[in-house]
């Protein structure tokens, strides 16, 4: 073969290639040093932050829920949702209340990974309510907007390491992802921690590394969201649809959990989509509205959209007022 | 919910990582026909997989090119050659400019003779640009050339003259490949060296660094900074944002480049080098060297040395330069910022060769002051490159030298700079220092293995928050 040639900076010489036999040892390196990351990654997961915890504790939750509500022979209520039923809601100041009121009693846990929404939901329902006597009696889902239509982006990595169930998946790439490099990724984060983990590991790095990282990522993703949103066609705007929640809806029922969902109290008061509200008519799910609660303004909020520690109280107060309103079963 | 399985052929998707391994586990067991045959195959898959309409495109150029270098050397006649030459050029330019630069042309046109106080209507049509047209098109055109100059032989294979083509690894973003060089790895069969797995890996580990980690995380960066809107920027943050772009842009090509040739190294065939630590460059003559040189080297050869080059003293040259530097720039995007970001460098490589060598800075801090100063150089262009609009290019140049506020996104911005691409930079300039892309193959084993382990440990833990096509498939 004749030795190509540019006259130009053209091919490199292979005077000092390393032989295949030879690279082969930097090849396990690389392999044992993933490995090795594979090992740390699965090991810092129960402590890598408060969320993980809070999903590693998911079982022990559950299993100590049943127990509490199998002695004392009380309805186990969940309150199910993300960081806005975590933030809102008091379980003690909830308590207090309904014995206040007179309420039923009941025996009640929180279930709120953060950053959660419908799709979370279905599988985290799917995953770790497996069992009849794991199941609640009633769920209370708290949400805004977002949440619960289908248009919310799907984060897939934590989706298929913390929610999806080994026996899930095939329903997962069937029915929500569209795409080969979403299946693919999806797979490799349901059996690796560090694929699913991925977006805590460079979180914490970052955090550690760059200055200011979280306010200078936040203030950049707003520009990028602003952007977007000058440059879309008013075509692109999509109609809201719930099949999820109407999976969701469906899967409690089939399995005899009662629903209340709950939107949530927001600085300025928000519309809930009447397909939505539709749809718990259709299923016979309960609705409470949380969107303007008495004497609630925007200084009980923390952040502009979390509820703060008096906000906290209003809302703990005003649901324990609505479900001493309710029969649970 | 529809669940209809769509595939990315990238070279940073899984979709591509399977093909890849499939076609090379067939083309292990062929012999040199049957690889070509695969191959072949293999390639029109990979660019039906973007749009099989645009197939018959790509074999349209292919034939024509084909038949039209035949007929140029099989024809005695000097006047003969030259009509099949040109009609080659015709064609395959005139799809190129009906693809890319129709809707800019007729555009153009339209504000001209708005401008003029005419009414125009001219029905623009919204045409899809047919990925990799631009280098598919080039490479052909190189071919014809060569043929009709000379100095290349045509071949009688259609099948190895349409991989030459449309060779996957290279088709939708370079290296423009010369026939002299890829169309003698394809006629003959390819001979395995013991280095090919060892230069394969080390091309594509960092290819994908240059790509997933560097270039991706910056342009996520430049992305917010040059989508912001009018008078929402400090100068500092500006500024950031250029230099944000300006390793996007590297990272996104160089990487694209490195990753072709790893992959081609892994099936026996050589591509060229497409970039040599462009950013260490000290002037404009040396960066065309580095940066893109596929492209650099083609534009000289094809264009700048035909116009007379340098041979016709120096308003010529100046002219040539100008030229060759300005087509340049509309070969990038059908746009007049790319215009502006060709007439720029065609504007500093003037001044370089008016001026010289006189103003050479001496010694080792010399050397990194012109270096310093020259990929501000760049950067000034990268702006007129990246800016949607004249009016936000020179807006975010004004704002650098007004409003130096250091703002937290400002700070992010050079730390995650500093973060994804200092290390590369420190790399780069212990490679530059004895002029080899290779050095890393010539270090013990445990250096190598360590350097591997980074690559690897950044690609897992610090992918894009968003999957990056490459920016040079609009090309």
């Amino acid at each position: 073969m004749p030795t190509p040639a540019h006259d130009y900076d053209a091919l490199p010489t292979d005077r000092h290639a390393p032989t295949f036999r030879q690279e082969l040892r930097v090849v396990a390196v690389v392999l044992v040093f993933i490995a090795a990351l594979e090992a740390i990654a699965r090991w810092v997961a129960p402590v890598l932050d408060y969320d993980r915890k809070h999903i590693h504790a998911l079982p022990e939750i559950i299993s100590q829920l049943a127990e509490r509500a199998k002695t004392s022979g009380h309805p186990r209520v969940v309150f199910f949702g993300n960081s806005l039923v975590m933030h809102g809601l008091d379980e003690g100041i909830f308590h207090d209340e309904l014995q206040h009121l007179n309420g039923p009693p009941m025996e009640t846990t929180k279930i709120t990974p953060v950053g959660t929404a419908m799709l979370d939901w279905i599988y985290l329902f799917q995953r770790y309510f497996p069992s009849p006597e794991s199941l609640p009696d009633v769920l209370i889902v708290g949400f805004v907007a977002h949440h619960i239509h289908d248009q919310e982006p799907i984060k897939i990595r934590r989706l298929s390491r913390h929610f999806v169930a080994p026996q899930d998946f095939p329903a997962l790439w069937r029915t929500d992802l569209q795409d080969f490099h979403d299946v693919a990724q999806s797979s490799l984060c349901g059996v690796s921690a560090l694929a699913g983990d991925q977006p805590e590991h460079q979180l914490i790095l970052l955090n550690a590394c760059v200055p200011e990282y979280q306010a200078g990522v936040k203030a950049n993703n707003r520009l990028v969201a602003a952007a977007a949103e000058r440059k879309a066609p008013p075509a692109a705007v999509a109609v809201e649809t719930f099949q999820r929640m109407d999976r969701f809806i469906q899967l409690c029922r089939s399995r005899g959990v009662k629903i209340f969902f709950v939107p949530m109290p927001q600085p300025e008061r928000w519309t809930v989509n009447p397909a939505a509200i539709q749809l718990t008519e259709d299923h016979a799910m309960g609705f409470l509205d949380a969107r303007a609660i008495d004497g609630m303004t925007e200084a009980d909020f923390s952040d502009g959209y979390h509820l703060g520690e008096t906000g906290q109280e209003k809302f703990s107060r005003w649901l324990a007022a609505q479900l001493s309103k309710v029969h649970l079963r | 919910m529809p669940a209809q399985l769509q595939t990315r052929v990238l070279f940073n998707s899984y979709a591509f990582w399977i093909f890849f391994a499939l076609v090379w586990a067939l083309y292990r067991c062929l012999p040199h026909r049957g690889q070509n045959v695969v191959l072949l195959i293999a390639s029109y898959f990979f660019y039906g997989c973007w749009d099989w309409r645009f197939l018959p495109l790509i074999l349209t150029t292919t034939a024509v090119s084909y038949f039209s270098a035949i007929q140029i050397a099989d024809s005695g006649n000097k006047r003969t050659q030259h009509i099949w030459m040109v009609l080659a050029a015709v064609v395959s330019l005139g799809l190129l400019a009906f693809f890319k630069y129709w809707g800019f042309f007729t555009d153009s046109a339209v504000a001209l003779l708005t401008t003029l106080g005419f009414h125009a209507d001219l029905n623009t049509l919204k045409i899809v640009l047919p990925v990799g047209i631009s280098f598919y098109t080039f490479q052909t055109m190189s071919y014809t050339i060569d043929v009709y100059r000379g100095q290349v032989t045509p071949s009688r294979s259609f099948t190895d003259y349409a991989l030459y083509v449309a060779y996957f690894p290279q088709l939708v973003a370079g290296p423009i490949e010369r026939s002299s060089s890829l169309l003698p790895q394809i006629t003959h069969p390819r001979l395995r060296t013991g280095g090919d797995f060892a230069e394969g890996l080390y091309l594509i580990l960092m290819g994908l660094f240059l790509k997933v980690v560097m270039g991706d995380n910056m342009g996520f960066i430049a992305n917010g900074i040059f989508g912001a809107e009018k008078g929402s920027l400090t100068g500092t943050e500006a500024l950031v944002g250029i230099y944000c772009f300006a390793f996007q842009i590297y990272g996104d090509f160089a990487g694209y480049s490195s990753i072709a040739r790893g992959v081609s190294k892994w099936l026996g065939i050589d591509l060229m080098t497409n970039f040599r630590m462009p950013y260490l460059s000290r002037n404009p003559s040396e960066f065309w060297q580095r940066w893109h040189i596929s492209l650099s080297s083609w534009l000289r050869d094809y264009l700048y040395i035909p116009l007379g080059g340098n041979r016709s003293g120096p308003a010529k040259t100046y002219r040539n330069l100008m030229l060759t530097m300005l087509l340049g720039g509309l070969w990038h995007g059908a746009g007049w910022t790319f215009v502006a970001w060709g007439a720029l460098h065609g504007l500093i490589l003037c001044a370089y060769r008016a001026a010289g060598d006189r103003f050479r800075l001496p010694g080792r801090w010399g050397r990194i002051v012109a270096t310093f100063g020259f990929f501000h150089l760049i950067c000034l262009a990268w702006l007129f490159f990246r800016a949607e609009t004249f009016a936000q290019a020179w807006e975010m140049l004004g704002l650098i030298f007004q409003n130096q506020e250091m703002t937290a996104l400002a700070r992010y911005g050079l730390g995650m700079l500093t973060f994804f691409c200092g290390p590369l930079l420190v790399f780069e300039i212990w490679l530059d220092q004895t002029h080899s892309l290779r050095r890393l193959e010539t270090v013990r084993w445990g250096w190598r293995a360590a350097t591997y382990c980074y690559l690897v440990f950044m690609l897992i833990v610090f992918p894009p928050p968003v999957f990056g096509q490459f920016i040079y498939f609009q090309f």
